[in-house]
């Protein structure tokens, strides 16, 4: 260690930061660095620009200045483009003026577009309180009650009907707690089952009579509209919104049960998941179209909107499972424990401790599974039911409109993208709030 | 009941079929298992009632009748006179084909645009960003209805069609049409074998350079240029081949442009705009899923390992090829297998579009034909859960292999048949797992991956008939073969299987099952069953001795070959 | 650590410059990340950085193998300068063994795979004479039996000391060190730091971030104190903890010493 004096060095005084060399920052060395880099990233970036540079205003062209608003058919539409001056191709959105309302509603009965439109209008409401955690919790009250309020709304009839289907749920309230705290001391477990029993049997036997009755007694119905009526958006999102609410209970049921240690239950939630993942959804839809009567005892036989609603709430509650089972896995093995050893029973530390927790690990995955159930309903189209693309084939059959074909798929392209991106974006500031929630 | 002796151990009492945690799983699974016996009887009874109330039977008899309908874009002969068996059959090599075509091109958008997301080329990089989000927002249906829309009202008719260019520059010599696409095909000619065969010759070249450089490396540690090489014998040799061939006069392939012929194209390879359709809208539907899976497998490689190959005096490029890309594929492939899956379930579509898949024979027109709406589903769903089953049992071997290699961190998540199985069996968990107690078990672990391996082989049975006997009065259903013909042809795919998976994965238990089939092997040919019959075409002794000898090499190489081995098996011994 | 004697035989410091850092610049963005840096390390230097966390340690060290680009001003190692030549980068990043604080182990491969990847791709060693070198090495940082396992399966301090096997496979004529200890429990920082003080007693060159203060008075010959981006202080380590100048240097020690 010789030199160890001459090392020693202390700084007189700080030295205050500069500016760095000019050409390592700023707009002109950004460019170098991200559309620049290389000649051949040069020419990536030129080709890129250019596309970009054709391709906008060539879009609103063709989507705004040159577009016609208001004709009667296509050639019509035709002759004031030409008469405008306009050469090349132009949108003519005067066929989704004409048909926006089937677009919206299908053949619905014009004189009742208020029923919809009123049924959206709460299912915002009945959402909220949903999506937005700081909403008073007594407005879930009417999120329960909502989908009754919704079926009945839209397809009219008795009211009685879905009064009495839902005191199939009140039925089953009043059993389990008859049975489980009141009357007898059973298990929670049998008294859920119990519970179950008794609303299948409500909904079976009692159910429709009792509509019946209370209809003779107190006569309160709207006009009836057929299924086959509903078509457009308006199924679309019937479909959509009944698929999602229904499929996330169910998926949290088969993902548990595919988890739990009894095997015979376990076999038949892995059977029905691996099933189901493992066809398309147009099958199941051949199914639910052609086959599912056969499974019914004979002579009955109810909607095909309603079959529909019940397949691809099956497909997505598979999906749904295995979302669920992921984030059930992804629990540290503690978590259960310390839930056992608090004295938990099963249900109680499942809804208490695992399932908030697993639940808001798949979010993510939950939001994709719901993207992908609503992109999935267009398929029912091809079992005949008028969704929005459904009803693109008569309008495009239309002589007056034939050979229009961007303007139709582009308007509901549209649509289904503000939807789906809309709910990923929402998935994406949930996921973020996650993240800081946990820290 | 007896009086209580033991208070821990109680007598029995009703209340404890549920309170008692030694009865209650049994009560419970008892309950359902009750339950779900009288729905399924409840629904077989309806079905039966409503089955004879319509008259209709349970057979699949009308498979063996004439179709009646025209199927005007098929890969085999096929005429309205052929069964519905055959028309099936055209209609699932046709999903094939669209899902095969599909899966290339999606992966080649999908890699192209996931690493062009990740580029610092900021333009390049958010218009990636804005065709992976607005493919995937919107329903793929609306996609391939829109292009097929496109295709029919927008192009030229024949007439008027031309050859489509390149910007101009390069003529691809594709028509696009109303009709169709007409691309140029190659015409092979008698020198063709030849070309084959050095193209056969070149792959093999090209391994056995593959292993000189390897040598070569181990010894002196020179390393010498493998991928041009190969590269070069692979496609080179065929087309010096090809060269001498044309320069004497006889060119063995020759490039056939459609032409056109009256009111249509003529020649070359045609292909109809529903298929065309249906194949872009998938790919570039599908190439927007894996592009996502592509920049989050690159991404999950943590930065620290490029610094440390750098550190360490490696260059971008070896840094890519030894550390990066083995890492970040774990992370890609297993999804990107799903996504193949949903490519190949998606093509169900083609439907809406009239190009004539399974689902679009056996589930459109014979359904609507027959009024046999139970069996042609069956079938049908049939038919897409041995797909989705195989490509799961696949991404699970390879799953399991790459756990084996690195343990510590989770591979992904893949929901397949693999996974049921490892949940219904103990002993496959631990297998897996890693814990050397288990090695009795292997057995056990041996006889479920047979039944797995097993169903595999039916279904590259299936395969391999398909294609090996192009001719539909040959083309009988399986199950009306008689027996010996089943069993035998089952263990000459099965061998194939096996054979293929101990050479693709190297894996441990696909050792047991080449052994069982050696064993079948050998007792039917020695019980006298006619093996070469299978694949009549086929020179005498070729299949019979021909799968022995893939079988017996399959477990030589399995046992002595000299690679690194990367089986479980293998680890344990090596660690003791 | 006060238990263990020295050998300080090999540890001499000749006057072959090994690193040479002049008016050296580095800014991340508008961000003045080092300001003017001026260091000159002799070959057989053991040389301690430490400093408030952001002060610019990692960035220094980093600079030296060019896993960051400097702006303004000169380093050279061995003789070699670096600029963006890559010839040069690649000459300098072989001859300079780093070693980071979270191991940064290839988890793919295994221990003795990681050790021998880069002699075989990078020096063109044999397989076979990179495998012994590495068993070497290896069996110098006391987990010879460990080479058949991957990464996953070693424990913090043995992975640490893999990395350091794994650099010196290279037969690095410096070593550069990255806070090599901070992710490390107390019972395995110690076989970490015996590791790199066998290093030290062997003569090699070290550029060592830490904030070991006791292996800095047993090994180092000079500590580097830094803050904001440049060397506030510097001396032997006897002086520099029992007689720091610089408020700066004293109120940083206490604050590590403190407790
Ligand atoms: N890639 C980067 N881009 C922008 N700023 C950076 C980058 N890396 C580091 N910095 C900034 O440079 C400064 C110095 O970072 P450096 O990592 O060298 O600090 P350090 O002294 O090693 O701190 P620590 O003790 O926490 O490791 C910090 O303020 C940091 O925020
Ligand atoms: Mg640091």
């Amino acid at each position: 260690m010789s030199n160890a004096k001459s090392v020693a060095f202390v700084a007189t005084k700080m030295i205050p930061p500069s500016p760095p060399p000019s050409g390592s920052v700023g707009p002109i060395h950004w460019a170098r660095e991200h559309l620049f880099p290389t000649p051949l990233n040069a020419l990536l970036t030129l080709v890129s620009i250019a596309f970009v540079l054709w391709l906008t205003p060539e879009i609103i062209r063709w989507a705004f200045i040159d577009a016609v608003w208001k004709a009667g058919s296509l050639a019509e539409c035709r002759e004031i483009a030409r008469a405008a001056g306009v050469e090349g191709s132009f949108a003519c959105w005067a066929v989704i003026n004409e048909r926006f309302n089937q677009f919206m509603f299908g053949f619905y009965p014009s004189e009742l577009y208020w029923r919809p439109i009123l049924a959206f209008a709460l299912l915002l409401v009945a959402l909220a309180p949903v999506l937005f955690a700081h909403l008073p919790r007594k407005m879930l009250i009417f999120s329960a009650v909502y989908p009754f309020l919704a079926y009945w709304l839209i397809w009219g009839d008795s009211l009685w009907a879905p009064l009495s289907a839902m005191a199939g749920f009140a039925v089953a309230y009043a059993a389990f707690r008859a049975l489980s705290g009141g009357v007898v001391q059973l298990g929670l477990a049998a008294a859920a089952a119990a519970a179950g029993l008794a609303a299948v049997l409500w909904w079976l036997f009692a159910a429709s009579s009792a509509a019946e009755a209370m209809q003779a007694v107190l006569p309160l119905s709207i006009e009836h509209v057929e299924s086959a009526k509903l078509g457009g958006f308006l199924l679309a999102l019937i479909l959509g919104v009944s698929g999602i609410a229904m499929s996330l209970p169910l998926g949290i049921l088969l993902a548990l049960g595919r988890k739990s240690d009894l095997p015979v239950l376990k076999g038949i939630c892995v059977a029905f998941i691996e099933f189901i993942r493992g066809v398309p959804l147009i099958t199941l839809l051949f199914v639910a179209s052609t086959l599912l009567n056969y499974f019914l005892p004979p002579g009955t036989s109810f909607d095909l909107i309603l079959r529909v609603v019940i397949m691809v709430t099956l497909f997505a509650a598979a999906y749904m499972a295995e979302v669920i089972r992921g984030g059930l896995a992804a629990l540290p093995q503690g978590q259960y424990e310390a839930a056992a050893a608090l004295g938990l029973d099963y249900w109680k530390s499942m809804r208490l401790v695992i399932l908030p927790q697993a639940l808001k690990i798949s979010i993510p995955g939950i939001v994709n599974t719901f993207i992908g159930l609503f992109k999935d309903t267009t398929l029912v189209s091809v079992i005949g039911l008028l969704d929005p693309v459904g009803i693109i084939a008569p309008m495009r059959a239309d002589s007056n409109w034939n050979g229009i074909v961007w303007e139709f798929y582009g308007f509901v392209a549209l649509f289904f993208f503000i939807f789906c991106f809309g709910m990923s974006r929402y998935s994406m500031y949930l996921e973020g709030k996650l993240k800081t929630d946990h820290r | 009941m007896t009086a209580v002796t033991d208070p821990s151990q109680g007598g029995f009492r009703i209340g404890m079929l549920l309170s008692d945690t030694r009865y209650r799983g049994a009560t419970i699974q008892t309950i359902a298992l009750i339950a779900f016996l009288t729905a399924g009887y409840w629904l077989v009874d309806n079905v039966i009632s409503n089955l004879a109330a319509l008259g209709k039977d349970f057979s699949f008899r009308f498979m063996t009748e004439p179709a009646g309908y025209d199927i005007n874009q098929r890969l085999i002969e096929y005429t309205s006179r052929s069964s519905h068996a055959t028309a099936a059959v055209v209609g699932i090599l046709n999903t094939l084909l669209v899902a095969v075509l599909g899966c290339a091109l999606a992966t080649v958008i999908g890699v192209v645009a996931g690493v062009l997301r990740l580029s610092n080329n900021w333009i390049v990089a958010k218009l990636m960003t804005v065709y992976v989000e607005t493919v995937r927002n919107i329903p793929v249906l609306i996609q391939i209805l829109l292009l097929a829309a496109v295709f029919d009202e927008f192009l030229p008719h024949p007439k008027q069609a031309g050859t489509l260019s390149l910007f101009g520059l390069v003529d691809t010599g594709v028509v696009a049409t109303n009709r169709g696409f007409y691309v140029p095909g190659p015409v092979f000619h008698d020198g063709s074998a030849w070309v084959v065969g050095a193209l056969i010759v070149g792959i093999l070249l090209s391994i056995g350079y593959a292993r000189h450089a390897r040598r070569v490396q181990q010894d002196t540690g020179e390393i010498l240029p493998v991928l041009p090489v190969r590269l070069g014998l692979i496609v080179g040799l065929p087309l010096v081949v090809m060269l001498v061939l044309s320069a004497v006069g006889a060119p063995p392939i020759t490039m056939e442009s459609p032409v056109l012929k009256g009111f249509n194209f003529q020649g070359g390879i045609y292909m109809r705009n529903s298929l065309v359709a249906l194949w872009l809208a998938l790919s570039i539907y599908t190439g927007a899923f894996i592009a996502e899976n592509v920049r989050a497998g690159i991404l999950s490689v943590p930065k620290g390992q490029t610094e440390a190959a750098y550190a360490l005096g490696l260059r971008p490029r070896r840094t890519m090829q030894l550390v990066i890309l083995p890492q970040a594929m774990r992370v890609i492939i297993p999804p990107l297998i799903s996504q193949y899956l949903n490519l190949t379930k998606n093509s169900s579509l083609a439907i809406a579009v009239g190009y004539m898949d399974a689902t679009g024979t056996l589930g459109g027109i014979t359904l609507n034909q027959t009024g046999k709406e139970m069996e042609t589903l069956m079938l049908l769903m049939a038919f897409y859960l041995s797909i989705s089953l195989t490509i799961s049992m696949v991404m699970n071997l390879y799953n399991e292999q790459v756990k084996l290699v690195e343990r510590t961190s989770a591979t992904g998540f893949a929901p397949s048949l693999g996974h049921l199985l490892n949940n219904v069996t103990g002993p496959w968990r631990n297998l897996t797992k890693g814990d050397a107690q288990h090695q009795p078990l292997y057995g056990v672990a041996g006889w479920l991956n047979l039944v797995v391996l097993l169903y595999g082989a039916i279904w590259l049975a299936l395969l391999v008939y398909l294609f090996l006997m192009d001719t539909p009065a040959q083309r009988e259903p399986y199950f009306l073969w008689p027996t010996s013909r089943q069993i035998v042809f089952l263990a000459l795919t099965a061998s194939t299987m096996s054979a293929f998976l101990t050479i693709v994965f190297k894996h441990f238990r696909a050792i047991d099952f080449a052994a069982l089939t050696l064993v079948l092997w050998v007792a039917a040919s020695l019980l006298g069953v006619d093996l070469d019959g299978l694949a009549a075409d086929l020179p005498d002794g070729v299949v019979t001795y021909g799968g022995f000898a893939a079988q017996v090499a399959a477990i030589a190489y399995l046992l002595f070959g000299k690679r690194p081995n990367l089986t479980y098996l293998n680890r344990v011994k090596e660690a003791g | 650590m006060t238990n263990t004697a020295i050998d300080t035989s090999n540890m001499v410091v000749s006057d072959e410059v090994a690193v040479e850092i002049v008016n050296m610049n580095k800014w991340y963005g508008e961000f003045h990340v080092l300001r003017d840096i001026n260091l000159t390390v002799n070959r057989g230097e053991r040389i301690v950085i430490c400093g408030p966390s952001g002060s610019g340690k990692s960035t220094l060290i980093r600079c030296i193998n060019r896993l960051e680009e400097h702006q303004k001003g000169k380093i050279v190692v061995d003789g070699i300068e670096l600029t963006s030549d890559l010839k040069n980068i690649d000459k300098i990043r072989s001859e300079v063994g780093m070693v980071f604080q979270h191991f940064n182990l290839f988890p793919h491969l295994t221990i003795l795979e990681n050790c021998t990847l880069a002699p075989i791709w990078v020096r063109k060693t044999p397989r076979r004479e990179a495998e012994e070198i590495a068993m070497h090495f290896l069996e110098k940082v006391k987990i010879p039996d460990q080479a058949h396992k991957y990464p996953g399966q070693l424990s913090g301090g043995q992975q640490q000391r893999v990395a350091i096997a794994r650099a010196l496979c290279m037969k690095p004529r410096i070593m550069l060190f990255d806070e090599p200890t901070s992710a490390l429990d107390p019972e395995m920082i110690k076989e970490v730091l015996d590791t790199m003080i066998e290093l030290a007693q062997e003569g090699m060159t070290m550029l060592c971030v830490t904030h070991e203060m006791g292996f800095a008075r047993q090994v180092a010959n000079r500590v580097i104190f830094m803050d904001q981006g440049q060397i506030v202080e510097q001396n032997e380590p006897e002086e520099f903890f029992l007689n720091p100048q610089s408020e700066r240097t004293k109120l940083f020690l206490s604050q590590i010493l403190g407790h």
